[in-house]
């Protein structure tokens, strides 16, 4: 009997040991991959963070529920959209072109924006046109810090601020919801108010994409559609720009959109709002409890004509 | 063979009719419904209410184009149920939404008119859904009964305004609702007239 010999297989068809190497490191990395979205990616840790002033002692709303109830319509306009589709923003590398009416135009990388101003927390409450609100730990610095580091021309009255418009990033039932890139606008003075802040973390971490990483702005004495998401650029400028929301809808939206009680909007009551973390309805204050430092700002200006 | 008797055709309308309010208030319990559920409980209550209500308004067209008696018999049940979802609809409104504080629901309704028309569309279903017993066309009368039951197209109507109102960009599902009712209103004209000649 002849005794059974295994097939040798020509040598044009034996795969090369380089090659299965390879194959086993990449089902390695896409097990990792798997795991990834699991872990908080953090592409740039903060520098120090000091606790800042006009910082408020009410309870904080959770990070999930501040993460999973978003308005941010270039990902969509459902409250959880954000937190499904903003993984496809890439803030690493960013940065923010700031031109116009400024001394030293020009792009600001994220790094040297974060190398440059102090870190601080601010622990403000966040009301938004829709009649509800949060208590949220932002980690930012001054508006005016970086205004006074480009240098603002005597000639600029407004500060207007644009988002991104890569609408391929968007899924596709936000990709018409406004006309992108998102736009909002301050009064130099506003802007250079010492409670307006640029925000690039919060609750002690980066920024989470869906709530406007790497950089976003926050008034807390307006509406939060002011507080604009994913800066690109900011333009100081001679005249009032005309924000997105006020260009979709002048009657609803105005260009102060300060918080006001006494001011109806034709959608939304305000006259109360939701405090989202504990269920609880309760009254809306005037400028958002602020007004001790900002209602000088509008001194005998008709607010319900300028809404 | 005789007809099977009223209960046993109604029963299982009845039990079809509840699986969105089960299938929602066990999402709800198991914490399914996202990091605000009062918001989701609202939402999908009123669309609730506005499902029942196109298929209760399109059964009687359905009567007439196939003579099955099937849609006549589920045609009292599912505006029930419209209701009932309405009805849980305004509660979660006052109870969640508006926390239960009356004097800050009062403000509102006094205020936002989609509020108004939402509340107007209630209180048009209220007579129709009292008046829904096998005893209430014998008592008042079918005539005047069915008279009686000629508001849901007003409520349908003002059901509508509330929708609209209150979604801020242009649904196409909305707009599909409103096309579908008003078909079913014109049918509903013409069968009157067809009707009266």
């Amino acid at each position: 009997m002849r005794p059974y010999r295994y097939r040798v297989p020509p040598a044009r068809e034996i795969t090369p040991q380089q090659t299965w190497l390879n194959r086993r490191a990449l089902i390695a990395a896409m097990g990792a991959a798997l795991a990834a979205p699991a872990l908080p990616r953090k592409a740039t840790a903060l520098p120090e963070v000091v606790p800042g002033p006009f910082s408020t002692d009410e309870a904080q709303t959770s990070f999930e529920v501040a993460t999973n109830y978003c308005n941010f319509f270039e990902f969509g306009p459902a409250k959880d959209d954000p937190a499904r589709h903003a993984h496809r923003l890439i803030t690493d590398p960013w940065s923010v072109t700031i031109d116009g009416l400024v001394e030293r135009p020009g792009a600001m990388a994220m790094e040297d924006i974060l190398a440059r101003f102090p870190l601080e927390e601010r622990i403000y409450r966040l009301r938004c046109v829709e009649a509800w609100s949060m208590v949220i730990p932002w980690i930012g610095f001054p508006l005016a810090d970086l205004l006074a580091n480009v240098g603002v021309r005597p000639d600029a009255r407004h500060v207007l601020f644009e988002g991104f418009d890569d609408t391929e990033l968007m899924p596709d039932h936000a990709r018409n919801l406004l006309e992108w890139p998102y736009r909002e606008g301050l009064r130099l003075d506003e802007a250079l108010h010492p409670l307006t802040i640029l925000a690039v973390g919060m609750y002690g971490q980066v920024m989470p994409n869906q709530n406007g990483a790497p950089i976003r702005l926050v008034v807390p004495w307006k509406y939060g559609f002011k507080s604009i998401k994913s800066i690109r650029r900011i333009s100081l400028v001679a005249e009032r720009p005309v924000s997105s929301w006020q260009e979709r809808a002048p009657r609803e939206y105005g260009y102060y959109a300060n918080v006001n009680p006494q001011v109806r909007h034709p959608r939304w009551h305000q006259a109360t709002e939701r405090r989202l973390h504990d269920g609880g309805r309760i009254r809306t204050e005037m400028f958002n409890g602020y007004g001790e430092e900002v209602a000088h700002l509008y001194d005998g200006m008709d607010l319900s004509e300028h809404y | 063979m005789a007809p099977a008797p009223r209960w046993r055709m109604c029963a299982p309308i009845w039990a079809i009719s509840a699986v969105p309010g089960i299938w929602l208030l066990w999402q709800w319990r198991a914490g399914a419904l996202g990091v605000v559920p009062d918001e989701v409980l609202l939402h999908l209550t009123g669309r609730f209410a506005l499902g029942f209500l196109i298929v209760t308004l399109g059964l009687g067209l359905a009567h007439f184009l196939t003579g099955w008696r099937l849609f006549v018999t589920a045609r009292r049940p599912l505006g029930v149920w419209c209701f009932a979802y309405a009805l849980a609809h305004a509660a979660i409104w006052l109870m969640l939404d508006q926390g239960g504080i009356i004097e800050f629901a009062l403000a509102e309704a006094r205020a936002m008119v989609h509020v108004q028309l939402g509340l107007a569309a209630l209180v048009l279903m209220l007579p129709l859904a009292l008046t829904s017993l096998d005893a209430a066309p014998r008592a008042m009368g079918f005539g005047a009964w069915k008279r009686l039951h000629l508001l849901v197209w007003p409520a349908a109507a003002l059901a509508l305004a509330h929708a609209f109102v209150v979604s801020r960009f242009a649904s196409p599902l909305l707009s599909v609702l409103a096309l579908a009712m008003a078909g079913l209103f014109a049918a509903r004209l013409w069968g009157w007239w067809r009707a009266r000649r």
